[in-house]
């Protein structure tokens, strides 16, 4: 009875791994908005429709799945990957460069011909990206920079996060006035250089201005509790600051949320965001958050498709780094931005 | 005397392993205070456990002021006015005196919360009608034990009784207490209540008790007044066995002392004691439970510290400091109490076997299996173990293969003394015999054998010298031939040996 | 009392290796479900990835032979390789920064040791805070940020480097767990230790010092952490602030696996291994089936339940 009961525990076990893999590899599990036009095998369908002869794996390795903007590269990239000839399958990093080191190997045993790579901490990853080097996988990277001196890249792709970050400084000056006053800051994790691009690029306009402060730095790590907190930190200390900056829409949605919580109106405080998140465009309309820098992910990735596939097919000549400039999106012309979400 | 309040009849107690009590008839009456008296094992506790509902009897009943009570189970029994005061304490270390004497019946007040003010007041009053010198106030964790069994016994005090059970209420309490006790006593006597006593202090009957029974093995053996009987027909009635072949003798052949412990008093406990262990020698501890034995031999393992004296080993001084300095010197204890202290579960015999003694079976530091099963095997053939295997998990043993395991462990130390610690406690009539063979070759061979056993027979048959304790004083020393059970039980219940008249 | 020999046997039999089929059958079923599975280099890679995951669970199936258990070994992976990595920023040698690396493994390890052996302040409460107070150390020793490795030799040696066919990491690991399996085998000390776990008062009266016993685990399982470290920062040439976040939960769960009792005494180091190779294997299958990961650990938690009521259930039987 006994041997009965662990054989079918066994059996359990198996049924369990068998049920969670019966999805479609390129699916996964995680829908967090609705794809439509999915892809099945072997049809290519899109816009750009054409038949190849070789398909080739593509192998996404991204940091989390914890920002709706990731969230988003993966959708975008399932639905677009097909119409340049790539089956596409991903992997989330949670975060840990040990867990993206197996990933991306794992990923080559399944035999991906490229990888396209987020990485969670760009020293660590250039380990990995060595290893697809030896392995003779073309990587690509997007968002953040890897160092070149230490591994091979074929592409890196980023938004421009120093001159997108002038966009907030110029509303915030805009929305401070000709008195002027205080701004606190969200800054991202300590050591990322995006999150140092977004901290410069904003400083350099705010710096102009003698009549704006920054009353306080905080470090909240990208993250939405980690703002939260140190938002109502900060509405503490300086109960008076006019203006919060978020270095991304983690960050900015948990700042929001933090105002609300202390029972604050709507416009109390101009908070700006970084990335364009869905949650960032419901807090602007509800006029929570004053604005937010919108990537030009989308468009990116698309372009990042196409070189993916003129190099698989054998034109080496692509651009080493694609920066793409990015929007400010507020009440403004919010209507603008939606579709692009929902599309 | 008073009406009868309680009676038993024909009360028989089975239990898988043994029966308890057969066949016991007693009746308790108001106004009267009723020793129950019995060595460890006679069934006292089982009969209480009865009384209080504890326990239903395998036949018998139970009658209450004339009442049968079918099915009496411990709530009933508290409704019926049965309340027992037991041995170990039931209280709350984090309450106060007065939220314990009232647990589980506190008065809820008009908002539904406990009525403080109306649990302390009564408790004053209570303790003040009693002369009880508590706080009520006072939080029980604070307390000294003695105190604490004072707490207890307000408790009892509290709930509405006709009949009180004291088991062993003296044993935790100084002299100061024990007057308040037996002022309490006197109380309920005199408001008509049937009391029960349970004590093996023989010298406090006189006092308190009116009317005393007897049971031994389970059987009842007597009743009588207090007043009519000496301390010697009680003991009579309690032990009178007979001394049967069960216990294979050889006189030994005394050497050298191996070990002298000297002046050794542990703290807060008994006296200094002086005590010789002889090479070729069975030197038999008897006692009763609580006397101090076991903690005396634990002195030499460095695991009790004494206050004051020395530990003399072959004429030289001993640093009783650990476990290991013991063996290192020849000496090994065996513990009473195989299941905590004695086997490691879930480990075949042969791990057991060779714990201490590792180095007997090593090649280099490689344990050698080999050395191991030889050493192993030839110990399961001497001892006459039943085991399937060497390598059969030892807790699947019985109890009696158990021991002899263990005993195997110290055998393999080769030790000079070898301390024995109740070595046939829960063991089979037949195993019993081969241990006492056992200790028979040991002595034989020249070890010095300590023996702890609180079985008279067992010390009186294999010891060669016998050494009595109470409350951690030696109260007599009696070799194998002068030995007396009447005498011996004297000294373990407190009386020196010099004033017995045997 | 007749217990017939093969009615315990075959209870025993599987309990005792009935993880070894567990692995066996998931095994098999992966490779049915996907070829990329049984292929050399995926087999390689599996093996490198499992070597932490091992080197770690070998230090806490010591501490939890002996009643005890670890929780601060993935902060002390951590802390002790961001020490050698830093030692290396200063232009040590690599061997040195090893040396002092693992002096701060054995360091911790023996401040736990004294702390549940000598203050009796309960494993978890001692592990839970050194956990805490390692994490915060490595951070404050780091300002937030990765360090690099101590130099290619390092990298070589422990990460990327291979003896013949067999990657160092993976090598290191056997290594360790022979070491591992001799020492509580065939040595006295590892008598000790079960003996400590099984009965402590037994043990002491049987001459063994629980309290030498408890602390020399705890400073094992600190050269254990030290040299996963090692073997983490290798594989990437750099040790990032949180590496080793929930490190010590895979590791509790192998030895789990492995039917080690978390009321010690009980357990083989040999099955412990089989225990890494289970979890190593279900997260390279996940992996290769595209299983995203948030349904990884509910397959993990299942498997680990599955098999933890396999050996209750056969365990029953033998209290007969």
């Amino acid at each position: 009875m006994k041997k009965l009961v662990s054989l079918l525990l066994v059996a359990m076990m198996v049924l369990a791994m068998s049920a969670c893999s019966g999805d479609d590899p390129q699916t996964g599990g995680e829908n967090q908005t609705a794809s439509q036009g999915g892809a099945g095998e072997g049809t290519f369908q899109g816009n750009n429709a054409q038949s190849y002869d070789t398909t080739y794996k593509l192998g996404f390795c991204v940091n989390s799945m914890n920002n709706p903007v990731f969230v988003n590269w993966i959708n975008y990239l399932e639905e677009h990957a097909p119409n340049y000839g790539f089956e596409f399958v991903y992997l989330s990093s949670d975060e840990d460069s040990a867990k993206e080191l197996s990933n991306v190997e794992d990923l080559i045993s399944q035999g991906c011909d490229l990888i396209y790579l987020s990485a969670v901490n760009t020293d660590a990853a250039a380990a990995t990206v060595r290893l697809c080097n030896d392995a003779g996988i073309p990587v690509f990277t997007i968002d953040r920079i890897l160092n070149t001196e230490e591994c091979d890249v074929v592409l890196q792709a980023c938004t421009d996060n120093y001159e997108a970050a002038k966009l907030a400084a110029y509303q915030c000056v805009e929305d401070l006035g000709e008195d002027g006053g205080t701004v606190a800051i969200l800054r991202g994790t300590y050591g990322l250089e995006l999150a140092q691009e977004r901290y410069d690029g904003f400083m350099s306009i705010i710096n102009q201005y003698d009549n704006i402060e920054v009353v306080t730095e905080v470090y909240a790590d990208l993250d939405r509790e980690l703002g939260y907190s140190a938002t109502e930190d900060i509405l503490q200390a300086y109960p008076d600051v006019d203006a919060i900056y978020c270095g991304n829409g983690e960050m900015a949605v948990g700042a929001c949320q933090a105002i609300k919580a202390n029972g604050h109106a709507a416009g109390d405080y101009f908070v700006y965001g970084f990335d364009g998140s869905t949650y960032e465009l419901e807090l602007i309309e509800e006029g929570y958050l004053s604005g937010t820098v919108f990537h030009s992910f989308n468009p990116m990735n698309e372009a990042v498709l196409g070189f993916m596939r003129m190099y698989m097919d054998g034109e080496h000549r692509v651009p080493i780094s694609l920066r793409y400039s990015a929007s400010w999106c507020d009440a403004s012309n919010l209507e603008d931005f939606w579709y692009v979400i929902e599309a | 005397m008073g009406e009868c309040i309680l009676e038993v009849k024909n009360i028989t107690k089975v239990f898988p392993e043994a029966v308890a009590l057969s066949d016991v008839s007693m009746q308790f009456r108001g106004g009267e205070v009723h020793a129950l008296l019995g060595e460890n094992g006679a069934g006292k506790s089982t009969l209480i456990k009865i009384l209080c509902g504890a326990y239903l009897p395998t036949e018998g009943q139970i009658f209450m002021e004339g009442q049968e009570l079918p099915k009496l189970n411990v709530k009933k029994a508290q409704a019926l006015g049965i309340v027992a005061i037991h041995q170990e304490l039931n209280l709350i270390p984090g309450l106060t005196v007065a939220e314990n004497v009232f647990l589980g019946k506190e008065k809820i007040g008009v908002l539904g919360m406990v009525d403080k003010r109306y649990t302390i007041r009564k408790t004053k009053e209570l303790f003040e009608r009693f002369k009880i010198d508590l706080d009520p106030t006072a939080v029980v964790s604070n307390l000294s034990v003695a105190q604490q069994q004072i707490v207890e016994i307000g408790k009892a005090l509290q709930m509405e009784s006709k009949v009180v059970i004291l088991d062993e209420p003296t044993d935790v309490l100084t002299d100061k207490e024990t007057v308040v006790l037996f002022d309490i006593i006197r109380e309920l006597k005199a408001a008509g209540k049937a009391l029960i006593y349970i004590s093996h202090r023989l010298d406090e009957l006189p006092e308190i008790c009116d009317t005393f029974s007897v049971l031994r093995d389970g059987h009842y053996m007597g009743s009588g007044n207090i007043g009519d009987c000496t301390k010697a027909d009680i003991i009579r009635l309690m032990i009178g066995r007979d001394l049967s072949e069960q216990y294979p003798y050889v006189p030994g052949k005394p050497g050298d002392v191996v070990l002298n412990i000297h002046d050794v008093k542990r703290k807060n406990f008994g006296d200094k004691v002086q005590l010789e262990a002889r090479s070729g020698e069975v030197l038999g501890l008897y006692g009763l439970v609580g006397s101090g034995r076991t903690e005396l031999m634990k002195c030499i393992l460095g695991i009790e510290k004494p206050e004051s004296g020395e530990f003399i080993l072959n004429g030289s001084h001993f640093e009783a400091k650990s476990v290991s300095k013991a063996h290192k010197a020849g000496i090994y204890y065996l513990t009473e109490d195989r299941k905590k202290e004695g086997i490691v579960t879930n480990t075949p015999v042969d791990f057991n076997m060779t714990l201490p003694s590792l180095q007997e079976i090593q090649n280099g530091f490689i344990l050698s299996n080999k050395k191991e099963q030889k050493l192993c095997s030839s110990m399961v053939k001497q001892l006459s173990v039943k085991t399937p295997s060497l390598k059969y998990e030892i807790q699947q043993l019985s109890g009696g293969n158990q021991q002899k395991v263990l005993i195997a462990k110290a055998l393999i130390t080769k030790p000079k003394l070898l301390i024995l610690d109740e070595p046939t406690r829960g063991i089979d009539v037949g195993t019993k015999r081969d241990i006492y063979q056992i200790i028979n070759e040991l002595k034989a061979s020249g070890v010095a054998v300590i023996v702890i056993s609180s079985e008279l027979p067992e010390i009186m048959g294999i010891s060669d010298r016998i050494v009595v304790f109470h409350d951690g004083v030696i109260t007599g020393e009696f070799a194998h031939n002068e030995a007396t059970e009447e005498a011996i039980t004297l000294c373990a219940f407190g009386t020196k040996k010099e004033s017995v008249a045997v | 009392m007749t217990l017939s020999k093969r009615k315990f046997g075959g209870a025993a039999m599987l309990r005792k290796y009935g993880i070894i089929l567990v692995l066996l059958v998931i095994c098999v079923a992966v490779s049915f479900m996907t070829d990329s599975f049984l292929r050399p280099s995926n087999l390689q890679s599996v093996a490198r990835q499992v070597s932490i995951n091992g080197a770690l669970s070998i230090g806490v199936c010591f501490v939890i032979l002996t009643g005890g258990i670890d929780l601060s070994v993935g902060s002390l992976l951590a802390l002790t390789a961001t020490t050698s990595a830093l030692m290396g920023e200063s232009g040590l040698h690599w061997v040195i920064c090893i040396l002092i690396g693992i002096a701060v493994g054995l360091l911790v390890g023996l401040l736990e040791g004294v702390l549940v052996a000598r203050f009796k302040i309960a494993p978890f409460i001692t592990t839970l805070a050194t956990m805490t107070i390692c994490r915060g150390a490595t951070q404050v020793a780091d300002g937030g940020t990765s360090v690099r490795s101590p130099g290619s030799g390092f990298d070589n040696f422990f990460g990327v480097g291979s003896l013949g066919p067999i990657p160092m990491p993976v090598l290191i690991m056997v290594v360790m767990f022979v070491v591992a399996w001799f020492v509580l085998e065939k040595t006295k000390f590892g008598r000790h230790i079960y003996a400590v776990g099984g009965n402590e008062k037994a043990a002491h009266l049987s001459g063994v010092s629980p309290k030498k016993v408890k602390i020399i685990v705890y400073i094992i399982s600190g050269l254990c952490c030290a040299i996963a470290g090692f073997i983490t920062c290798a594989r990437l040439s750099s040790i990032t602030p949180t590496a080793g976040e929930g490190a010590e939960m895979d590791a509790i769960a192998a030895c789990v696996l492995a039917g080690v009792s978390l009321d010690g005494g009980k357990g083989s180091v040999g099955l412990v291994f089989v225990g890494v190779l289970i979890i190593g294997v279900l997260n390279n299958a996940l992996n290769l089936l595209g299983v995203s990961s948030y349904w990884q650990d509910i397959v993990k938690g299942i498997v680990i339940l599955g098999a933890v009521l396999l050996e209750s259930a056969t365990a029953q039987r033998s209290k007969e």
